[in-house]
């Protein structure tokens, strides 16, 4: 969408990709998971989701 | 399992992207990350501008993104306005990338909320409405900071990256 450049730094390891995809697909070395891995983004990001899945739960 | 959700930055001439930022401060400097004690903003003056966008790089389950919402809670100083696209009526679709500058914002021409808007403020694919239904992106975010000659160092805010997820 727009985007001219698909070089991309990761954001924890500062590795930089070529493309997006080998951006989603490689293991962070200071992470220790891959971007697609909710433990990439630490444990408040988990907390947050965890969060949501029980509203959900309780909407349905 | 949910969503995951990431915010990236875009900064330079290149658009260079950097994926999972860590914070969104305002600067004097157009870099991603930035420390904003060490890039101070000239009273009067206007930041950088920020680009950003939110990428859904796993669905986790979920069938689609949508309905995503920004605003800024905490307290700037004076009369300084954080500007921003984000808007709730005439949106004016997706923004094609321009390096960041520090003269007033063009595209940054909106007052950013200070509480949850009613409805999608940043759209998908040019649309408030638009979704995501597979791993992507959303249109850029654009915000700039616009400082009073009054203003006093020391402002903190919190932006807010809202979305819907359905199961």
């Amino acid at each position: 969408m727009n985007e001219k450049s698909e070089k991309v730094t990761c954001g924890r390891c500062l590795i930089i990709f070529d493309t997006n995809d080998d951006y989603l697909e490689h293991t962070c070395n200071e992470t220790g998971y891959t971007p697609r891995d909710p433990e990439h983004f630490g444990s408040q990001f988990i907390n947050v989701q965890k969060a949501s899945v029980e509203r959900g739960q309780l909407k349905k | 399992m949910a969503a995951t959700i990431q915010i990236n930055e875009f900064n330079g001439a290149g658009e260079t992207k950097t994926a999972n930022i860590t914070n969104s401060n305002l600067g004097s400097v157009d870099a991603v990350n930035l420390s904003a004690s060490a890039n101070p903003i000239v009273a009067g003056d206007n930041s950088y501008e920020k680009w950003q966008k939110i990428e859904v790089t796993a669905l986790g389950g979920s069938t689609s993104i949508d309905n995503l919402k920004t605003w800024m809670t905490g307290s700037l100083s004076g009369s300084d306005a954080l500007k921003t696209n984000a808007r709730e009526t005439t949106y004016g679709g997706s923004e094609t990338y321009a390096t960041p500058v520090a003269t007033t914002s063009t595209p940054a021409d909106q007052t950013m909320p200070t509480s949850e808007p009613t409805g999608a403020n940043l759209g998908i694919g040019g649309s408030l409405t638009g979704s995501l239904t597979a791993t992507g992106s959303s249109d850029y975010l654009v915000m700039q900071l616009q400082t009073d000659a009054a203003t006093t160092a020391g402002a903190t805010l919190t932006i807010h990256y809202q979305y819907d997820e359905t199961a």
